[in-house]
């Protein structure tokens, strides 16, 4: 129930909106502004309950409803047959069902019990499984076997707890738009409504739906309240998008036309992966590949980003940099990995993601150094942090999960935090020309002592929450050759790599300091910037929570390794094992 | 919790208290407490008390100090249970060391805070300099008492981001800024090289037998394992290459910290923060961070000495031992023409730092420690006494000193004890330090005979103890005798207008409009501009020039100084400074006991640090420790003439012990010498007339001048080789991005584009074309059966007796 | 001369109907091809009698029928008499081919 509810208000919320009048601005801001707080209540206990080991598991849940379903046979013998069968699912499969089987079940109506009653048995079987909770199952179209599927666990919880908590702030610092709030407002809760599903949804179809939602509120956000070159960038962050995603729909049809499973659970073709051959495991991962390595972004597939940073309002950049990006590190992690596993572990495929990892990171940081935008320098700055989900993912080892996974959330917090510096400083300034700038730190300097948190976090240093993460990845990566040395399933990532990577450190923290130099640092470039106010107290208050959770994961990020421990490890357990 | 643990944590958690209250001050009520330095020089006196205290009641009270480590720790980071565990607790360790670093650090630290609250005195941003502060003394202590490479790698960091605040402390001054973003950048290159050194011992360790589920970071474990590798057990096996670049990466993180060649390029620039940031962070704790660090390190960097079983053949410490080595040499060169009295100084502590470095290269641990110990008093005492100096005659260029001996005669006096000290000055602490770093080096090279490589650093050493006499002499000299320059100064040149604040606003060329009518509050603007633009030009003009002057903007006219009535004549300092310089000194004077072989308490210091002993304590615990690994660490007690030596000692200890006794006695003469030699040379040159350098009197000098004073090219070679260079290809990559990678994009569109045009052309007049084709051909049809109905009937008959004839003959034809 | 059977009362009555025939087509006035009209019926009347006396000469339909041919020929030329009537008064004209205003 929690779970639909954190989804479905912000739609209900934006229901509400249509109904008010446009001109009432503050009651609209403050309309969503509660929508997104009553969201986030929801997804609080998920999460404070999810860390005490509440919440329906998942297989519980899915035997219950099995159960329901099977006894919903009304002929008894073909009942028990059909209970028989599901003692185990995995050799009973459709397409090993004999004719006569089948026949017998079809003609007792019972096919479509024993169907969805097969794909739970498989779904619960597997070691990822075993790690959601908080589970809720409907049928949803039941011609096509596509379910009301939502569940969490340890990798998925932390993001939606950071896409409900960046709506709140975003929607906030969004009261500065003037234009269009009624319609701003409503396309932004539908925004958050897609991304709390993208990260629950276990059913492909509805991930795909909720993948697709997130799409069209992003381009108008973009397209109009944007900057200039606004249809631009938005046109091409839709179709760019959209064409990943479409590839990705075709891995979609074809798991779910593979062998008869006839299934869209996710968990359920995780169970079947270790099954597929090697073959169509490659073209799986590489049709998912696309779906996810445009959102990432994966170098060469990056180019919507800067465009799309750039053009946006402050409030949607911090969006996009902080949770959209992390849809597709999400799906490597649900749903590329486990879906095909031998790819993932084989040595192309693990040679691919870390040397694209590796250009992300330098390449990233390369481009950042030559900007002369701000934003833009932030923007190639987040195409250069996702390198390290990228590497730590192909490393394979536990330290190297660990580190993606906490990297996302970290880059979350930071990367939105600098958008936030930027936007605050662009509001005053009207521009965003680095080489102009100057002074600040004389002008508002308590603003920039946020800022230099947030850079700082950004940039790895101990102590705030970019270093635990960034060492995590590199450990992992570099340990991943020796550890994967006698393995002969699991190719471990050569060691060259994390030495390549090296660089990107020291470039990192060039450009990083370079732009707190050329923004902060000095004397008042333009006398324009001597009547800049500091930090108004919602800006203040917006960036509060930033800067403490760069602190706080920082210095004590047991809290969000135990947390997402669990389930890593049975990623891990699941994708370096032989099925 | 035992209580010398207890006393540590309380150490480091006092400045950070302070730090904290003061941040949440200015976060609550958006500005700097007014009572920050109060608070700050509480927290760092009270430390400082609590590291006495430890000291005395651990250290000094027994005659081995401390036996046994204190070591406690708390969980931290622990995951990937049992299939990749990754642990990571958070631990402490007290031992000899720790608590004499703790000592030299909280002592160094309160003295500057005292210093600063005259020094700083009406700066505008006064407060924040004391939470800097506290923050830098909290990391450098946390430094000090970890227990795990990574926390320490943390602080390490924390450090230097201090530093980065500290150096670019007057953030107005873009050469403030560039010197700071010099720092952590070059640092960084060293960290980044530090961290894969960490990640080389983590990997190899956790995959492991019998280190699994075990915080593999720790010093004991790291310990343990090189112990195994004594009886060639134990991770290390077969991983002899990544312990070799291990130990080599672990130093370069030294290289950056410690300023060795050639990561030393920021430390001159780092001058550019006020003088007591520099006497703090670049003399006496930070840089000596990274000595710390090898040494803590050191049984992994002689980690591969043990699997040839002679320790002086390990790869990194020969590195370390040359790169110490020609440090100090190359920095004692640059030193000596210098003409800005904190570079001369920056320079010295660099040359300093090469020194300890050298010496643990050469394996002794207790000379580098030892070093850095005596260095810490009298190297903070030189910069405070400049400071005094630089407050007095507001310029840090010698040009403008001279004759202050009679004005500032605390500050003369100190410094020159210092000086004496530095030079290794019988009877003073830098004596038995710089003694027992040349004894050691002699030593080495004595062992590898006929090995030019081993007997370089001696060499190096040797002629750098004499450079370092000669330039330091050079300085108290130039500074404190012959004529003043400020005698000939008019007042004029620093009038009232000078104590203006330094203009925020810098005033645009372009808009000369926007003078002091418009902007009242920046009325000063323009004239504040004039002076400091008077001063660069003075400094400009400054043939002898090395670096451009590092400008301390306290030299330049800054805020009023409540006691400063008068200008042409520089006095000596407040009590707040001269205090902490009467302090550091006696240290320097006496801090290595009564710095003379064989007078009682001169050995106070080696014998409780003897090298080695935590690390034999912690390899006792590992049961592959032999008798044999224990005994490897024996060269490295100091070995006093006349001491027998352990019954069971092996062929290389006694060997060692040999050739230590033979070199301790040529150095003792060669140290005396080249203190004799070094002063009378320093005063011949430099006493008779103040401010001109006679060096470049010396005509075949001339084009080493040049050299030196550009540093060996070395910075020229990173400013103006590299870095550009490296924007280019930044840019390169940029231009790329845009063009090509977004171009294929752009041009993928362009033809998705022009495809859409085709299809729509095909579609039009193809598929279209074919439909509407279908229509006109109906309609051409039409027209044709139209002419049929012409309207006449008999056209109608016709056509009907026709179509019936028709009909009839085909029934005819074919019907039936 | 032989004797007169079937087929030559037949020939006769094809003679005349295709005269007739001909006449309709090919005349332009309205009244002319009455009379081409008059003939074809009157062939297909001397066709009726032809066959009642030579096919069945017992029995009287061919004669009723060239009755009825008779009576309608008369009602149909006094129709078509009435319509060229008023086609002369409204278009003026009792030529056939410059009636044509029905067409398409």
């Amino acid at each position: 129930m929690l779970l639909t509810l954190s989804i479905f208000i912000p739609v209900i919320g934006a229901a509400l909106l249509l109904l008010l009048p446009s001109s009432q601005k503050s009651l609209l801001r403050g309309v969503a502004l509660a929508t997104t707080i009553a969201a986030f209540v929801p997804i609080c206990m998920l999460a404070l309950g999810y860390g005490k080991g509440e919440g329906e598991k998942a297989e519980v849940k899915l035997a219950a409803v099995a159960s329901a379903r099977v006894a919903t046979i009304t002929d008894v013998a073909l009942r028990s047959e059909v209970q028989q069968l599901l003692v185990d699912p995995f050799k009973n499969q459709p397409m090993n069902l004999t004719a006569a089987v089948k026949d017998r079940l079809v003609k007792g109506n019972a096919y479509k019990a024993w169907h969805e009653a097969w794909e739970l048995g498989v779904a619960r079987s597997t070691v990822i499984a075993k790690e959601i909770r908080y589970v809720e199952y409907g049928n949803w179209i039941t011609a096509f076997n596509v379910n009301y599927f939502l569940g969490v666990d340890g990798i998925s919880l932390p993001l939606l707890v950071l896409a409900g908590l960046l709506s709140i702030l975003c929607i906030w610092y969004s009261f500065n738009i003037e234009e269009g709030v009624k319609a701003y407002m409503i396309l932004f809760l539908l925004l958050e409504a897609g991304l709390l599903g993208v990260f629950c949804a276990l059913d492909f179809f509805l991930f795909y739906v909720f993948w697709e939602v997130v799409l069209l509120p992003m381009y108008f956000l973009i397209g109009f309240w944007g900057g200039p070159r606004r249809l631009y960038a938005a046109i091409k962050f839709f179709i760019y998008t959209l064409a990943g995603s479409v590839i990705m729909l075709v891995a979609l049809l074809a798991l779910y036309f593979k062998d008869g499973y006839d299934t869209f659970n996710v968990l359920t073709l995780m169970g079947m992966a270790p099954t597929f051959a090697s073959n169509f495991q490659t073209w799986i991962f590489i049709a998912l590949f696309a779906g996810f390595a445009i959102k990432v972004p994966i170098v060469p597939f990056h180019t919507w980003l800067p465009d799309a940073h750039v053009e946006a309002p402050t409030a949607i950049s911090m969006m996009l940099a902080g949770i959209l990006l992390k849809m597709g590190g999400y799906g490597f992690f649900r749903f590329s990995y486990p879906l095909a596993p031998d790819a993932a572990r084989s040595e192309t495929f693990v040679k691919f993601i870390a040397i694209l990892g590796l250009i992300n990171l330098v390449y990233g940081a390369l481009c950042a150094m030559a900007q002369t935008d701000f934003k833009k320098l932030v923007a190639y700055s987040s195409v250069s942090h996702m390198g390290y989900v990228l590497l730590g993912m192909a490393a394979m080892t536990s330290a190297g999960f660990q580190g993606a996974a906490m990297q996302m959330l970290n880059h979350g917090v930071s990367s939105a935090m600098m958008f936030l510096i930027v936007g605050i400083v662009y509001e005053r300034a009207h521009h965003r020309d680095l080489n102009r700038f100057g002074g600040m730190g004389l002008q508002m300097p308590y603003y920039t002592g946020f800022a230099v948190i947030g850079f700082f976090a950004s940039l790895g240093l101990p102590g705030l929450n970019g270093f635990i993460s960034e060492f995590f990845v590199f450990q992992g990566a570099f340990q991943s050759e020796g550890f994967w040395a006698g393995s002969s399933v699991v190719y471990g990532m050569p060691r060259w790599i994390v030495y390549a990577a090296l660089p990107g450190i020291v470039l990192t923290a060039a450009y990083i300091l370079w732009t707190i130099q050329r923004v902060f640092l000095g004397k008042v470039t333009d006398h324009h910037y001597l009547e800049f106010k500091d930090l108004s107290k919602r800006e203040t208050l917006i960036l509060l929570p930033f800067a403490f959770l760069c602190v706080y994961l920082g210095v004590q990020p047991g809290v969000l390794l135990n947390y997402m421990d669990g389930s890593l490890k049975a990623l891990q357990t699941f994708v370096t094992t032989k099925g | 919790m035992e209580r010398p643990i207890f006393l540590a944590l309380l150490i480091v958690a006092l400045p950070l208290g302070a730090f904290a209250i003061e941040i949440l001050h200015a976060l609550i009520f958006r500005r700097m407490a007014k009572w920050n330095d109060k608070l700050s020089m509480a927290a760092m006196f009270t430390a400082l008390g609590c590291a006495l205290y430890l000291l005395f009641t651990e250290v000094l009270a027994h005659p081995h100090g401390i036996e046994k480590a204190y070591m406690g720790s708390v969980p931290w980071i622990s995951f990937g249970g049992d299939m990749n565990p990754v642990r990571i607790d958070l631990s402490i360790l007290v031992d000899n060391m720790t608590c004499v670093m703790l000592v030299v650090v909280t002592l160094v630290s309160s003295l500057v805070h005292l210093y600063s609250s005259s020094y700083m005195h009406g700066e505008e941003r006064y407060s924040r300099f004391f939470s800097y502060l506290s923050l830098f003394t909290f990391s450098m202590l946390g430094l000090c008492i970890a227990n795990n490479i990574l926390i320490l790698f943390i602080f390490w960091e924390l450090v230097g981001l201090c530093s980065y605040f500290l150096i670019g402390f007057y953030i107005e001054k873009k050469s403030a800024g560039d010197a700071s973003k010099k720092a952590f950048i070059t640092n960084r290159v060293g960290d980044a090289l530090f961290m894969t050194a960490i990640m080389i011992v983590f990997s190899v360790l956790s995959q492991s037998k019998g280190y699994a589920g075990k915080d593999v970071l720790s010093f004991p474990e790291i310990y343990r394992s090189i112990g195994e590798l004594g009886s060639n057990a134990g991770p290390w096996v077969g991983n002899h290459d990544l312990l070799v670049i291990a130990g080599i990466f672990f130093f370069m993180g030294c290289v950056t910290k410690s300023a060795q060649f050639p990561l030393h390029i920021w430390l001159p620039d780092a001058m550019e923060g006020p003088t007591p940031v520099s006497a703090l962070i670049h003399a006496a704790t930070m840089v000596a961070a990274g000595v710390y660090m090898i040494v803590r390190m050191f049984p992994l960097l002689v980690g591969e000495g043990y699997i040839s079983g002679d320790w002086f053949h390990s790869t990194p410490l020969e590195v370390i031992a040359i790169v110490g080595g020609f440090t100090s040499i190359f920095a004692g060169t640059i030193a000596l023409v210098q003409n800005d009295l904190k570079k001369g100084l920056a320079y010295s502590t660099c040359s300093q730092l090469g020194y300890m470095a050298m010496a643990v290269g050469v394996g002794s641990t207790t000379g580098g420690m030892f070093h850095l110990f005596t260095h810490a008093f009298f190297k903070a005492c030189l910069f405070l006494g400049a400071g005094s100096v630089i407050h007095a005659v507001h310029s840090q260029m010698m040009g403008d000193m001279g004759g202050l001996r009679k004005k500032m005669p605390i500050t003369y006096w100190t410094f020159l004890i210092s000086t004496l000290a530095i030079a290794g000055t019988p009877l003073f602490s830098g004596f038995m330090s710089k003694e027992m770093v040349l004894t050691s080096a002699l030593a080495y090279g004595h062992m590898h005979e006929g090995s030019l490589f081993h007997s370089l650093p001696f060499y190096f050493a040797a002629i750098t103890a004499v450079l370092t006499t000669f330039y330091m002499f050079r300085l108290v000299f130039l500074t404190f005798f012959g004529k003043g320059a400020w005698e000939d100064k008019k007042h004029g040149a620093h009038d009232d207008h000078a104590h203006a604040p330094v203009a925020v606003y810098a005033a645009p060329v372009s808009s000369p409009g926007h003078g002091a009518a418009a902007h009242g509050a920046h009325g000063h603007a323009p004239a504040a501009h004039s002076t400091a633009a008077a001063h660069d030009t003075h400094a400009a003009h400054d043939p002898h020039g090395g670096t451009p002057a590092a400008h301390d903007p306290h030299a330049a006219p800054v805020a009023a100084h409540g006691d400063h009535g008068h200008h042409g004549e520089p006095h000596e300092s407040p009590w707040q400074m001269a205090l902490p310089l009467v302090v550091l000194a006696v240290l320097a004077l006496f801090s290595s006991g009564i710095a003379f072989p064989g007078l009682p308490g001169s050995h106070w210091f080696e014998h409780r640090l003897n090298d080695g002993v935590l690390v034999k304590d912690l390899m006792t615990e590992s049961s592959a420790a032999t008798e044999q690994t224990r005994q490897l660490f024996e060269p490295m007690v100091v070995h006093q003439p006349g001491e027998p030596l352990a019954a069971n000692a092996s062929e290389i200890v006694a060997e060692y012990h040999e050739a230590w006794s033979h070199a301790h006695h040529t150095v003792f003469l060669f140290s005396l010498c080249a203190v004799a030699f070094g002063i009378t040379a320093a005063a011949w040159f430099f006493i008779r007339k103040r401010g001109v350098d006679y060096v470049t009197g010396v005509a075949p000098l001339r084009g080493l001048r040049t050299v030196l004073s550009n540093l060996w090219y070395v910075d020229a070679f990173f400013i103006k080789g590299f870095v550009p260079l490296e924007m280019k290809f930044n840019n390169l990559c940029a231009w790329f991005d845009r063009t090509v990678v977004d171009g294929i994009v752009n041009l993928v569109a362009w033809i998705a584009n022009k495809i859409g045009v085709l299809a729509g052309l095909v579609d039009f007049y193809g598929v279209d074309g074919a439909v509407r084709g279908t229509g006109d051909a109906v309609l051409e049809g039409g027209s044709l059966v139209r002419k049929l109905v012409s309207g006449k009937v008999q056209d109608y008959v016709k056509w009907t007796v026709v179509g019936f004839v028709v009909a009839v003959a085909a029934v005819a034809w074919f019907g039936h | 001369m032989g004797h007169i059977g079937l087929s030559h009362y037949l020939v006769v009555a094809a003679i005349m109907f295709a005269l007739g025939v001909a006449v309709v087509l090919t005349r332009r006035n309205a009244i002319a091809v009455l009379c081409g009209l008059e003939l074809m019926l009157n062939a297909a009347a001397l066709n009726f009698v032809a066959f009642n006396r030579f096919g069945s000469p017992n029995r009287l339909d061919g004669q009723i029928f060239t009755v009825f041919i008779m009576t309608l020929a008369a009602a149909e030329a006094a129709t078509i008499l009435a319509i060229v009537l008023n086609v002369y008064h409204t278009l003026n004209t009792v030529r056939v081919d410059e009636v044509d205003s029905m067409k398409e």
